[in-house]
């Protein structure tokens, strides 16, 4: 209902004022609340472009710390022995475009933009140091592992047109979609060369009582180690009571 | 039905969790064994962390505990001094095991540690399984009748205490070292221990068979307890709503267990669980030692 509402004031917006400004894009939606049914979500995204050309969408989840490990063969068992720490990595990273993204634009223009999986900033951590070769390895098992965890996705052409104005997209959360605040890139790219941008806000939040128990279990991790307890023992001693007379 | 399990962060089918439970239940219900050790393994196989499984399994078998000890109580068939004796070692070898398992976390080596764990321990009991089931199939005559106060090198130790219960007076060193090495365990593996603890209470403390499974079930509600309530302020690794699908799931499973049991020869059925116990080991092994799909693994830490 509210997605059909944007819909139609975006194409209030689009027929009234033609020439004001060349990419508008709002979210269906810009909280996202994960409570205890959630098991995934999408987002729809809309938007006018005032010239043509193409689309891209980057979506960009809080960045994390991350360690990865490698393992190595130890005495017939496999173990892990060596790790690699990058800072500020995108918990979640996702790119739509409307075409694949190389055809859209130069290696160059895109890396400038900072778009796409190969052209993510992921730096060690200062103090470490690698040499070129094994940071290499280390960076691609990093994206490697992230693409396989469906946490960094490139996709093409979810993005739908309607006249020459309007278009559509959808962008897709997994169910281990981290919490966070997100930010939402749209660009629009003519010959090559983007034209113009906007970036949309997004928040992913736990919800409801989700969020108090993994906020408490935080704050208050003692008083919650003892609850957590306190429950199992009472559903144990419930669970006696229907077997007592035997 | 998929539901959120809020610490773990990420969302399991309620069904698979139930049947989870249920299911080590039923086996526990079935055959006597604790069952702790089979669900962290399980659940690892679901998906969840091991970190997470060996929290929930902790946290599980408090409830699940109570629920055997009132049953046990009321047939008093509980030394509740021999109980505190172990519960005293059982709670200091648990801070050892959870210091442990936070250790091993920090240096990235925990899920190869509770792996190679699992298999020395499964690869123990499902071979002890077996072998039991088998003499008990090929020689069906209970065992030869045990001296009464027969003494071991266990007599000779001091700080004698006497188990009016148990009808043991012995040193009180040696039930908390049993407790000490249960606590560890369930400490780093969130088992209860029960499968080191039963054969140590029966041979190295001489008790009378009828009461161990009682005094064990006592002092295992207390050690998992600390074990869960330090893995929450240490590891913060607790997820509440996990432990309980899996109890729901498991005080069903063991009365259904325990209704089944009653009506079957145990020896048939604990060599087939022997066989399956050590086929699990050998899958876990396989998992160590096969060259891995990818050698590299990835951890986010949020800041």
């Amino acid at each position: 209902m509210r997605a059909a509402l944007l819909f139609f004031a975006l194409i209030l917006a689009a027929s009234r004022a033609p020439a004001a400004e060349s990419l508008r894009a709002d979210l269906s939606d810009h909280v996202v609340a994960i409570t205890t049914g959630f098991t995934g979500t999408s987002l729809v995204l809309f938007g006018t472009r005032q010239e043509p050309g193409d689309v891209v969408i980057v979506v960009r989840g809080p960045p994390s710390r991350a360690v990865v490990r490698r393992r190595h063969h130890v005495l017939g068992f496999w173990i892990n022995t060596e790790r690699a720490i990058f800072d500020e990595v995108p918990s979640f990273y996702a790119t739509i475009g409307s075409r694949p993204l190389e055809e859209i634009a130069s290696a160059r223009v895109l890396r400038l933009n900072k778009i796409g999986i190969p052209n993510l900033d992921l730096a060690l951590r200062p103090p470490e140091n690698l040499d070129p070769a094994r940071e290499t390895a280390y960076r691609n098992a990093l994206v490697r592992r992230q693409e396989r965890n469906g946490r960094f996705v490139a996709k093409v052409g979810d993005i739908a047109f309607v006249g020459d104005h309007l278009f559509r997209a959808t962008i897709a959360f997994p169910s281990n979609v981290p919490v966070g605040t997100y930010s939402v890139e749209v660009f629009l790219f003519h010959n090559g060369a983007v034209i113009a941008s906007e970036t949309v806000p997004l928040s992913i939040t736990e919800a409801g009582v989700d969020s108090n128990v993994s906020q408490f279990a935080q704050s208050e991790a003692l008083a919650y180690g003892l609850i957590a307890v306190a429950a199992t023992a009472m559903a144990g001693w419930l669970a006696s009571l229907p077997f007592r007379i035997r | 039905m998929d539901i959120y399990l809020p610490i773990v962060g990420m969302s399991q089918s309620v069904l698979v969790l139930l049947v989870l439970g249920g299911g080590v239940g039923f086996l526990s219900g079935l055959f006597g064994v604790g069952g702790g050790w089979l669900m962290t393994p399980l659940l690892i196989f679901i998906g969840i962390p091991p970190s997470f499984a060996v929290a929930a399994s902790a946290n599980q078998l408090v409830g699940s505990s109570v629920t055997g000890t009132l049953a046990q109580w009321r047939r008093g068939n509980i030394d509740f001094t021999m109980g505190l004796v172990l519960l005293v070692g059982g709670l200091l070898g648990s801070v050892l095991g959870v210091w442990v398992f936070a250790e091993l976390r920090r240096l990235g080596q925990i899920e190869i540690a509770i792996s190679f764990s699992y298999i020395v321990m499964l690869g123990v009991l499902g071979a002890f399984m077996l072998i039991e089931s088998l003499r008990a199939m090929l020689f069906p005559r209970p065992m030869a009748q045990r001296k009464m106060h027969q003494h071991n090198w266990a007599h000779g130790l001091p700080l004698k205490v006497r188990f009016r219960r148990s009808k043991l007076y012995i040193s009180a060193i040696v039930p908390a070292g049993v407790g000490f090495a249960g606590g560890f365990l369930s400490g780093v593996l969130g088992v209860g221990g029960g499968f080191l603890m039963v054969p140590a209470m029966i041979y190295v403390l001489d008790m009378p068979t009828a009461l161990v499974p009682g005094t064990l079930l006592f002092q295992i509600i207390f050690v998992a307890a600390a074990v869960t309530i330090q893995q929450s302020v240490e590891n913060g690794t607790v997820d509440i709503v996990l432990a309980l699908v899996l109890l729901l799931g498991g005080v069903v499973g063991v009365q259904l267990g325990l209704r089944v049991g009653q009506r079957l020869r145990g020896e048939y059925f604990r060599a087939l669980l022997g066989v399956l116990v050590l086929a699990a080991a050998v899958k876990l092994a396989a998992d160590l030692t096969i060259t891995p799909r990818d050698l590299y693994s990835l951890e986010l830490r949020v800041p």
